[in-house]
């Protein structure tokens, strides 16, 4: 466990420094987004989809980022990818930084990180063949040739759960389930240490989510890949993660382990999302008391000063309005940024 | 009919009998060959009753209350066998008229999406003053009223001023609890509602649900939930209706089915739903996909994916059968033996 | 654009194929395109149609059989003397031109030049289209605004307004060619196309699988080759078929006018124009290169119309 402490932010509240043995370490990440429109002279203000977040994901490791439509948590996998150009901050890949890489630097380095998309229909290119799919990162990275490749996507696809025989076939055959096998499939052909995981089962069924989720499991306990698993799915994220970050506004409100996150929540905003989720058991959810939030969240553009949870948090004071409250340790054993930690 | 004589009759009899569906079987035409919607799917709602309608994409389970709303597109989709009764009244075959006067006014019906279901160039409260302009031929100012008090009733706050803003305007829970209110525009007896809450942030499912028990509690409608999910309805469902392939493998009062669900699919789907409580375990999935409609599994259905499945159930159908250590019903050969 | 077919768009039915065993045999876009359209009778007459009219240009001897002789080397049988006869079912099927040549060859020849304009104005339109259109919409910024703004300023300019300027700035002195049409023609289709596939783009590029392409290290020209192509291709393909059509029509429009083919050429256009002063007495002369012209024109359109059914998901 001790990669697994490292990882988080030293107790004290000091500078958040690079984690030196983290697969991937972020720090201070923000993107903005330009809005159109406004007045001459007068430009709308960006949004800020992601203010300043630091989160490591350890070798081997899953680390959840855990929060609501709207939060920015996609919008971190997207930069961290380099799909989306950061406004400000820094991504160490096993100490590189990825922000500062040229186009000849960033393409090898896409060989070790690869991403897994929430949507299995949307994710695979409907004019190709699975094999075409599966082998396209061989073929850009000009690995293996020929024969090879075949064998190596036949390889693949048995891994993923999926017969060797379905490679001549297009992705509209396939349910929904298998789409993201395919898609797995194709995230570990160049077999990648970092796997970014979009939502990657929240499209799915629920019996086949379970089956998915397994699968990711296995393959790490294989290859030793470390996840950034991106979530709303607080109770998928409990089974897979070893490291949560709870996201809000923009914002890291609450990161720990997850037995310090599920078991110890002291942030207001977890403790309301943790109430909100439904066990399927009605004698203890008609008795349930859940917290439920007033209002929607603010638009990005526009966010609260001071704690952006304010506005909807019952024990909102003065100093919440004033002040940023840092992401440090209060006490509760892991960082929380909040002034009146539970 | 006029607002007066609704007001003052007792509208339902608690425990009356509203919606019966009976042997529904619905199939499409496609060209890959006649394929089967549904099958012999039966169930009833009374006032005052939630009926949760449990199963996954292609289960076929918002099939019977899209018949019934006439959602389904005429051809390819058929209606083979079986009835739908509402308050007695066959609707399978009545005329058009006869349907849209019960749809609308009696059931109401709301969607996973209601930004798709709002249309997006009008104001919400117009758009929910419009059902009391044109069914009820009430008054512009007087629908406008009624429609801000509706607004106010589902707990969209500043109701007057959120009349007068468009769809886009509105977040997701927002526009569901609009829906919610043109919903109940026209007090129907019965509120089916698909996928309510599948769109919604987990902190917003949880207000909605509670927004559409407590209006249950209010008027005695009965209400049906079509759900994917097994714990969000969880606390509100009365009955649970289990739908896989096309077919009801289950049924029962909710409490003693989520105890212990009965058929080897139910108990599948129990096992795989992620727990924020407890050891976490690896999950228990069921293996394989559904089946696909053109091409369904002989005997039952479930047949590949079941652990328990022997010679029997790859040749015979099994019959629904009443459940006999509790109440409820399943479609299984091996019942109660596991 | 989304996929071919989309079992989830039906209510209720799983028609995708699931369980691992059943995933069928390889089915394409352009198998269940062709699946949708070899049930409309349209596409079949449509097709027919298309098939005379390109034999007739790539092979008129197909259609006539001139018998060349000494006293006749062109087989054409033009005796002055039968100027402008009218239509027998004996001898002249269409009757004779002014020339007294069989007007049956005439029209039948005619195809060549017309169909030929056609096919390289398109590919030229097309061409240029998917080539501008991709980086706009690919690229965005800088290199949108202009090539946008570019095709607005050709949309601002009355089509023959803009044919003529092209064509007399083409045109030198050895007088004009056929090939300055095409180009004429060509050059000024693009913008339409431009608005049409950028616009496919901009929507398919936001697609995760082409995330997903970028997320592996590919290059921008696998993206716009493999993967935003096939995808975005299919409206565009469906514009080209019916520009055919609106083409054939353009040129002999310009033609008619007398802006467009040489004089001497074969073609429907030109056949209109030398018979517009005849109509009176010689109907005959209007009425089939009209006719060619319509049909050839219509079955362009009408198969872009059937492919785009054939295309669109929405339709099926």
């Amino acid at each position: 466990m001790t990669s697994t402490e490292s990882a988080l932010p030293p107790p004290s509240g000091a500078p958040y420094a690079p984690s030196s043995d983290a697969l991937l370490s972020v720090r201070g990440l923000v993107k903005e987004f330009p809005q159109r429109g406004g007045l001459p002279g007068r430009p709308l203000p960006p949004v800020q989809a992601v203010s300043g977040i630091d989160f490591d994901v350890p070798a081997g490791k899953t680390h959840g980022l855990v929060g609501e439509s709207g939060c920015g948590k996609s919008t971190v996998a997207r930069t961290v990818l380099r799909l989306e150009k950061p406004t400000a901050g820094a991504a160490m890949f096993e100490g590189a930084d990825l922000f500062g890489m040229d186009r000849t630097a960033l393409r090898d380095a896409r060989r070790n990180i690869q991403i897994v998309f929430q949507d299995p229909f949307a994710s695979l290119n409907p004019r190709m063949t699975v094999q075409t799919i599966i082998e396209e990162p061989l073929v850009i990275h000009g690995v293996s040739s020929g024969d090879e490749r075949e064998a190596r996507v036949a390889d693949l696809l048995r891994r993923v759960g999926l017969s060797p025989e379905h490679a001549n076939r297009y992705p509209h055959q396939f349910s929904g389930g298998q789409r993201q096998r395919v898609g797995i499939a194709r995230a570990l052909a160049l077999e990648p240490r970092l796997i970014i995981a979009d939502e990657p089962v929240s499209a799915l069924d629920v019996s086949i989510q379970a089956q998915v989720v397994n699968l990711l499991r296995d393959i790490q306990d294989e290859s030793g890949v470390g996840y950034l698993f991106i979530a709303h799915d607080l109770a998928i994220v409990r089974n897979i993660s070893d490291l949560v970050s709870v996201m809000y506004l923009g914002k890291i409100v609450e990161t720990g382990t997850r037995d310090e996150i599920f078991d110890h929540a002291s942030h207001p905003y977890t403790k309301a999302l943790l109430s909100a989720v439904p066990e399927p058991n009605p004698v203890t959810e008609r008795v349930r008391q859940r917290i439920v939030l007033e209002g929607d969240v603010p638009s990005p553009a526009d966010p609260p000063s001071g704690c952006r949870f304010r506005t909807r948090c019952w024990k909102a004071q003065e100093q919440c309005i004033h002040e940023v409250p840092a992401l440090i340790d209060r006490g509760a054993g892991h960082p929380v940024a909040c002034h009146f930690p539970e | 009919m006029t607002d007066t004589t609704v007001a003052f009759e007792p509208s339902i009899r608690n425990g009356e009998t509203l919606l019966e569906v009976d042997d529904l079987t619905v199939v499409f035409d496609t060209e890959d060959g006649v394929v089967q919607a549904v099958s012999d799917m039966t169930w009833s709602l009374a006032a005052g009753e939630t009926l949760a309608i449990l199963g996954e994409s292609g289960s076929g389970k918002s099939v019977s209350v899209q018949t019934l709303m006439g959602l389904i597109p005429k051809p390819p989709g058929r209606v083979v066998k079986g009835s739908i009764r509402y308050r007695g009244e066959e609707l399978v075959d009545a005329s058009a008229a006869k349907l849209r006067q019960i749809r609308g006014s009696e059931i109401a019906m709301i969607f996973q999406d209601p930004l798709s279901a709002l249309n997006p160039v009008y104001r919400v409260g117009w758009q929910i003053a419009e059902m009391f302009r044109i069914h009820r031929g009430a008054s512009r100012s007087d629908a406008n009223r009624r429609a801000v008090e509706l607004m106010e009733r589902v707990g969209i706050p500043n109701a007057a001023a959120r009349a007068r803003q468009y769809p886009h305007e509105f977040s997701g829970g927002m526009r569901q609890r609009a829906m919610i209110a043109m919903a109940l525009a026209l007090d129907p007896k019965v509120l089916i509602a698909d996928e309510p809450t599948t769109a919604l942030d987990v902190t917003v499912q949880a207000q909605i649900m509670e927004l559409l028990q407590e209006i249950q509690r209010d008027t005695g409608m009965g209400l049906v939930l079509i759900t994917h999910d097994l714990g969000v309805v969880a606390s509100v469902a009365d009955r649970v209706v289990v739908m896989y392939a096309g077919r009801t493998v289950e049924t029962g009062p909710a409490d003693p089915f989520y105890a212990a669900p009965a058929h080897p699919y139910a108990q599948g789907l129990m096992n795989s739903v992620p727990r924020l409580l407890g050891e976490r375990f690896r999950l228990e999935s069921i293996p394989g996909s559904p089946p696909s409609a053109i091409n369904m599994p002989n005997g039952c259905a479930f047949h590949p994916r079941c652990p328990h499945a022997v010679d029997r159930c790859h040749q015979e159908r099994p019959a629904f059968v009443e459940l006999t250590d509790r109440p409820g019903g399943a479609a299984c050969h091996r019942t109660g033996e596991f | 654009m989304t996929d071919a077919f989309d079992p989830s768009s039906r209510p209720g039915i799983a028609l995708a194929a699931s369980s691992a065993e059943d995933v069928g045999d390889p089915r394409t876009f352009w198998g269940d395109a062709w699946r949708i359209l070899r049930r409309k009778w349209l596409f079949w007459v449509s097709l027919t149609l298309i098939v005379i009219f390109v034999t007739m240009a790539v092979f008129p001897q197909l259609y006539v059989w001139p018998s060349p002789s000494p006293d006749d080397p062109s087989g054409l049988h033009c005796k002055l003397t039968d100027t402008r006869l009218g239509p027998s079912f004996s001898e002249h099927w269409y009757g004779t031109d002014v020339q007294g040549c069989d007007y049956y060859a005439q029209v039948t020849y005619g195809a060549r030049v017309s169909l030929t304009v056609a096919l390289f104005a398109t590919l030229i339109t097309v061409g240029l289209g998917i080539l501008l259109g991709g980086l706009a919409g690919y690229y965005g910024g800088f290199l949108d605004s202009i090539i946008s703004r570019t095709a607005d300023g050709f949309f601002a300019l009355p089509y023959l307004v803009g044919a003529i300027i092209v064509l007399s700035a083409l045109t030198t002195s050895d007088g004009r060619q056929t090939w300055h049409v095409t180009v004429a023609i060509g050059s000024l289709g693009w913008p339409a196309v431009v608005r049409l596939y950028r616009s496919t783009v901009l929507q398919v590029k936001q697609l995760e699988y082409v995330q997903a392409a970028r997320a592996l290290g590919a290059s921008d020209f696998r993206i716009l080759t493999r993967h935003i192509l096939p995808n975005a291709v299919a409206p565009t393909l469906v514009y080209a078929t019916i520009s055919m059509g609106a083409v054939i029509s353009v040129e002999a429009t310009l033609s008619y006018l007398g802006i467009g083919l040489p004089i001497d050429s074969i073609s429907w256009g030109i056949m209109l124009q030398e018979a517009s002063n005849k109509i009176e007495r010689s109907g005959h002369l209007l009425w089939f290169p009209t006719g060619y012209l319509i049909a050839a024109s219509l079955a362009f359109v009408l198969m872009g119309e059937q492919l785009r059914e054939a295309f669109d998901p929405r339709f099926r």
